[in-house]
């Protein structure tokens, strides 16, 4: 390093430092460009810059409306007879698979059970993209230790005690608790009047909170 | 005069323009006349009269609707009442799980088998539930050959008050809460493999069903949940006069050896959602009246976690459970008269089980979906002078397939290991389902 002053000495040496930490550090430098802001429910929005965060959002509202959730789980919430979304962003599938999955099933699964759904406009189908590519676990509500559960989300309008139910925490603690155990029953076999004496005994077995009893019947009424 | 002359002629002309626009009034074809105008009046009262009969006509339907409306909304409402408190529904459910297996076991004669558990959960009112279950099974043949019977037993049944939000009441026959395993992982269903873990099954070391009141609850401390479990029961019975079993605790046993219940807690704690491990202690006296004060000491620990991995591109599953039992040394048959005494030993025993299980539900097959890989670790240990006593483990590797969320086909074959005696090793296939 002769002939060089300290000054760029130092420079060159923190460059070298830094380059080694980032290729040390694994993720290190793409983190920071996936690393995408977190919308209020937890899920990362806008980690592909051809995810419409507007189209999320919309699909999201689909997402609740034309069916999905009748089958699909998202964060602990909607029915178990199809795979679990939560995570889906985390798969690595591309926009035109997700369409395929939506229009045409069978054509990427010839034995799969999943209906098509080709009465949903081009639109449409583009916003439930966008909202399964946003779907991630990495840093979604799900990874809330029972704590935050108890303590920080519950100190909203569901706090324990305070008598309100809560579908969202409904469905954590039914994912949580019960998947414990055993596989997730669908919602829909029993019903709403019958899930009420099966979390009585729930209560007991498990053993749940009054609380979490409530939100979970209320989850469950919810996705019924 | 001229001012007469000039009134006459004003009169006059005035006349003369008045007669003219009487005329050209009757010739106007907008004039009506007298005659018209009564007919049209006439016309309109008769509209009217039968307006007002169209009225009162329509107005009995009208409110002949409104009437409807409220008997609809009425009956929609008593149908909801009805739907909600009938028979099946929110009263009472049948749930529970049955299983048809076969089981070769060595020393054995292989052989298939069934079992039925029904349970019925009755919701007395928001506060008040019953449980009642049954567990009827086949049991096979005795060693002196007689007939199979069916087994029927009484395997809960107990009314719970639920208190408060973290506090339920309860008295009657219920699943011990001492560890999980027979609480939450009995049923054929939630067992991942077709047997229970030696210090769990019949002759092990575990209580699983006890008589008597219980305080049960959860809540959330700090920044964990945790959970727990208050008993008092009529407790186990000691066995004294059997020659195969002196010394071991009888958990079927159901009513009081000595006015001494037996008192147990277990505590249950999850520090983060994919664990939770508890803690269970039961002391009893469960010595019978004639025979010498034995103070019997159970404590347990389990642990059990799920999770699903991204990178194992699955669910794994690991649940544990230990128990540990101390007995105060006691002299069994002391006078010879049973024909296997005087037998004293240390009578401490212990054992337990480690299962670790793995589903590939990332997996983009259906098929290897539904694939379920399971092994267990299986322990007892007793004093090799106890009457039927001997350390022995087990490895049991195993697979599932699960053919909806409830049902499961489930295979496993136990490599046993006995210090004492001969080896019995197990081959199983269950099918099993929950409903």
């Amino acid at each position: 390093m002769k002939g060089y002053s300290p000054k760029q000495q130092f420079v060159f040496w923190a460059g070298v430092c830094l380059a080694t930490a980032a290729l040390l550090i694994p993720g290190c430098h793409s983190a920071k460009k996936s690393d995408p802001p977190m919308d209020p429910k937890g899920s990362t929005v806008g980690a592909d810059p051809s995810i419409s965060q507007a189209g999320a959002k919309k699909g999201q509202e689909l997402f609740d409306t034309v069916g999905c959730m009748g089958c699909h789980m998202v964060h602990g919430k909607g029915g178990a007879v199809g795979p679990n979304l939560s995570d889906e962003a985390d798969r690595g599938r591309s926009r035109q698979w997700l369409t395929t999955q939506i229009r045409n099933p069978k054509e990427n699964d010839p034995e799969s059970i999943m209906p098509a759904f080709n009465n949903l406009s081009k639109e449409n189908v583009s916003d439930l993209v966008d909202y399964l590519m946003t779907l991630s676990k990495r840093k979604s509500s799900q990874d809330k230790m029972p704590g935050e559960i108890g303590k920080t989300a519950r100190s909203g309008s569901g706090a324990v005690g305070s008598g309100k139910v809560s579908v969202t925490w409904g469905g954590e603690t039914w994912s949580d608790v019960c998947g414990r155990c055993h596989n997730l029953r669908t919602p829909s076999e029993f019903s709403d009047a019958q899930w009420t004496v099966v979390l009585d005994h729930m209560r007991l077995i498990a053993p749940l909170t009054g609380q979490e009893q409530r939100d979970v019947l209320e989850f469950l009424k919810a996705s019924n | 005069m001229k001012v007469r002359e000039w009134m006459i002629k004003i009169c006059l002309g005035l006349a003369v323009v008045g007669l003219a626009a009487a005329a050209q009034g009757q010739n106007d074809p907008n004039y009506v006349s007298r005659g018209e105008y009564k007919a049209l009046k006439q016309e309109l009262d008769a509209i009217k009269a039968e307006l007002a009969d169209l009225k009162k006509k329509t107005q009995p339907e009208a409110q002949e609707q409104e009437k409807t409306a409220t008997l609809d909304e009425a009956l929609k409402r008593t149908q909801l009442v009805a739907e909600a408190s009938g028979l099946g529904d929110t009263k009472l459910l049948i749930a529970g799980d049955a299983a048809a297996g076969y089981t070769d076991e060595s020393g054995a004669p292989s052989t298939f088998t069934a079992e039925f558990n029904p349970m019925f959960l009755w919701q007395l009112n928001d506060r008040l539930f019953f449980e009642g279950g049954l567990e009827l099974a086949i049991e096979g043949p005795d060693e002196n050959g007689e007939d199979s019977m069916t087994d029927v037993e009484l395997d809960s049944a107990y009314l719970t008050y639920l208190l408060n939000d973290y506090v339920s009441v309860g008295a009657g026959k219920f699943g011990t809460p001492f560890t999980v395993y027979h609480r939450h992982f009995d049923p054929s269903w939630i067992n991942k493999l077709p047997f229970d873990p030696l210090a769990y099954a019949d002759g092990g070391i575990a209580p699983d069903s006890a008589v008597g009141v219980f305080a049960i609850g959860a809540m959330p401390v700090d920044h964990a949940m945790t959970n727990y479990a208050v008993y008092i029961s009529n407790g186990p019975a000691l066995v004294t006069d059997d020659p195969d079993a002196a010394g071991s605790l009888n958990f079927d046993n159901y009513s009081d050896q000595n006015n001494n219940k037996a008192f147990g807690f277990r505590v249950g704690y999850l520090p983060i959602r994919e664990v939770e491990v508890g803690y269970s202690f039961e002391f009893s006296k469960p010595s019978p009246g004639s025979f010498e004060t034995v103070h019997s000491y159970l404590h347990g620990v389990d642990l059990n976690y799920v999770k699903e991995h991204d990178r194992l591109k699955g669910r794994a599953t690991v649940r544990a459970g230990w128990v540990w039992s101390r007995l105060d040394t006691a002299t069994y048959d002391p006078t010879g008269a049973l024909g296997f005494g005087p037998l004293r030993f240390n009578n401490d025993r212990d054992g337990g089980y480690v299962e670790a299980a793995y589903r590939p539900t990332k997996a983009s097959d259906e098929w290897i979906n539904n694939l379920e890989f399971v092994v267990r670790y299986d322990q007892l240990n007793v004093s090799s002078q106890a009457p039927g006593g001997g350390d022995e483990d087990r490895w049991i590797p195993g697979v599932s397939y699960w053919v909806t969320p409830r049902t499961v086909l489930k295979t496993a074959y136990a490599f046993d290991n006995k210090k004492v005696g001969k080896d019995d090793d197990i081959f199983a296939v269950q099918f099993a389902t929950g409903f």
